[in-house]
């Protein structure tokens, strides 16, 4: 019994793989002392950031299979609440951060218990209804900046205010909350969650049918998806201070973190990251080689989707671990 | 005898097609009961009802003495009736082990404890080969048996089979056969099975229940039901010799 339980591979951690996580995270911490180029601390602060929005999609969209295009709308709520009340009521950001999650986990919840009545493409499409509503309110909201947006003034740098000189303070707090995002999403894989969240995804009659409240199990995973997406809104708004909806709300954002999941792998931890690096650096590569031209990167995730799509529907991960095993094979 | 699961009176609706009418049964604690009848008799309509995912107009269904005509499917899983599909709805993504641990988790909220759970109801059902192997590349026989053990791992006190056998050959429907009958001596389980291949169900079951055009024709042992006038007419046709 026991001989044949041990059989049974499952990845439980041993010393090679706390190896493979020590190592990267070293490697990044030392990283700003080797990169003093701005420019590419700024391109590694976008694919973090964009790393865990992608990482909060693959939770409703990778893992329970809820194909949703508003997470910029967590996005938004996280930005907008940080800075609304910095602005208006002199609310720490930090407190701002954890408030914005919280308001967000509230709004997916309220969202959730209509639109997971809607199955497939339907609910895809009211997702899309749902993010350009949001980005109109805001629009027309006067109190929160309107159309115009908001800047949030410039205070004492030092963690306490979430501001700093130059970029090196924003790396670190931007892979704090990737590698934040990984863990959890690495603990929700191994756990009951995880495994239900997969089998509403496979099947959600059969997951019902062993036991699993389907709509309880959805909301928990957009709650999630929606505090971490939260998270990097507040980011954004302290790292740029500036907001407005078309650079936090808007559809554009929704379609993109969900293109650098489809990209790096739907439903693994590696997937979003992957996908946020490739397609981060392409976009930067491209519109500082057509300047004028800035929406050829669209044109190029176009085309990057399609040949994925043709050729590996599983991702970048995909390819790697394909040759990962040849490789080993050799 | 104890009476798990009582059935009063019963009538499902779809529109104006009566699918089940004022059916009475009642199952009895560790019995295997056949269910049968020629094809739209409502026999999967009567599953669909006692598993939650219709729910009859009219009549009752009560499981220990618990009203649970209304209830949930997900509900009706946790007291303790569990089922597997006509056409088998297996997770496709997760390997064999993974999809008996998802039902696993029923019962347990630790990964370690429906681990184990998991991989003992794979032992039993003779499926650990599956256990690394993901469900999407599984011929029809296996993904069966897989999900056989899936809803076995949600611990039910009853189980619903719906035409497990379909579409098997002798020997594999042979195997399933012994296998149901090995599951019910060890875990005790009161069990209720669909089928339309009659050497599996005639074989198998104490007791078995016709159903046409939505109602109870007939009810008893194999042998009875075998010779019962109105189920040759209606459904065994009159060459078959039990």
């Amino acid at each position: 019994m026991n001989n044949s339980f041990s059989e049974i591979s499952f990845h439980e951690f041993n010393r090679k793989s706390i190896l493979k996580i020590v190592i990267p995270i070293a490697l990044f911490i030392a990283l700003p002392v080797l990169v003093t180029n701005l420019f590419w601390l700024h391109v590694l602060i976008l694919i973090f950031m964009y790393g865990v929005l992608g990482l909060s999609w693959n939770l409703i969209g990778g893992y329970t299979g809820q194909v949703s295009f508003m997470q910029a709308i967590f996005f938004g709520i996280g930005a907008y609440t940080s800075t609304v009340l910095s602005i208006k009521f002199g609310v720490n950001p930090w407190l701002g951060m954890f408030v914005g999650s919280c308001i967000a986990v509230i709004v997916s919840s309220i969202i959730g218990i209509f639109t997971f009545r809607l199955k497939g493409h339907y609910f895809a499409i009211a997702t899309l209804g749902l993010g350009e509503i949001f980005g109109n309110i805001v629009r027309r909201w006067d109190f929160i900046g309107g159309a115009r947006g908001l800047s949030i003034p410039m205070k004492e740098a030092g963690l306490i205010n979430f501001q700093f000189d130059g970029k090196i303070g924003y790396y670190y707090i931007a892979f704090g909350l990737i590698v934040f995002a990984m863990l959890l999403t690495y603990m929700v894989q191994r756990s009951k969650l995880g495994y239900y969240f997969r089998a509403i995804k496979g099947n959600s009659i059969a997951a019902k049918s062993i036991g699993i409240d389907v709509l309880k199990f959805k909301l928990i995973a957009f709650a999630l998806s929606a505090f971490i997406a939260a998270l990097a809104g507040t980011f954004y708004a302290q790292y740029v201070l500036y907001i407005d909806p078309h650079s936090v709300l808007s559809n554009a954002i929704s379609l993109q973190i969900v293109f650098i999941v489809i990209l790096g792998g739907v439903g693994t931890i590696a997937g979003p990251v992957t996908g946020a690096f490739v397609l981060i650096v392409l976009q930067q590569f491209f519109s500082a080689c057509f300047g004028g031209a800035k929406a050829i990167h669209l044109v190029i995730y176009g085309v990057s989707i399609l040949l994925i799509l043709l050729f590996e529907p599983d991702g970048l991960v995909a390819i790697y671990k394909n040759l990962y095993k040849k490789v080993m094979k050799i | 005898m104890n009476v798990v699961l009582k059935i009063n009176k019963m009538t499902k609706r779809f529109g104006g097609l009566i699918a089940v009418n004022a059916v009475d049964i009642e199952i009895y604690k560790g019995e295997i009961v056949g269910l049968i009848g020629s094809n739209g008799a409502g026999k999967t309509t009567l599953f669909n009802c006692i598993a939650g995912y219709y729910h009859p107009e009219e009549g009752k269904i009560e499981f220990e003495g618990k009203n649970i005509t209304k209830a949930p499917s997900n509900l009706i899983c946790h007291l303790g009736i569990a089922r597997t599909f006509q056409l088998e709805r297996i997770f496709k993504e997760l390997t064999g082990l993974e999809n008996v641990l998802v039902g696993a988790f029923s019962k347990f909220n630790s990964r370690k404890e429906a681990l184990k759970r998991a991989y003992e109801i794979m032992k039993l059902c003779d499926l650990t080969y599956l256990s690394n192997i993901y469900a999407s590349s599984l011929n029809v026989c296996d993904r069966k048996r897989l999900e056989f053990a899936r809803a076995l791992a949600t611990d039910p006190k009853i189980l619903l089979i719906d035409e497990i056998v379909a579409g098997l050959n002798p020997s594999e429907v042979h195997d399933f056969v012994s296998l149901v009958k090995k599951i019910r001596k060890k875990l005790n389980i009161t069990i209720i099975w669909v089928e339309h291949v009659m050497e599996a169900i005639m074989n198998i079951s104490d007791r078995i229940i016709v159903l046409d055009h939505g109602e109870k024709i007939a009810e008893g042992t194999a042998k009875v039901i075998a010779i019962n006038e109105k189920v040759v007419e209606a459904y065994l046709g009159v060459e078959y010799d039990a």
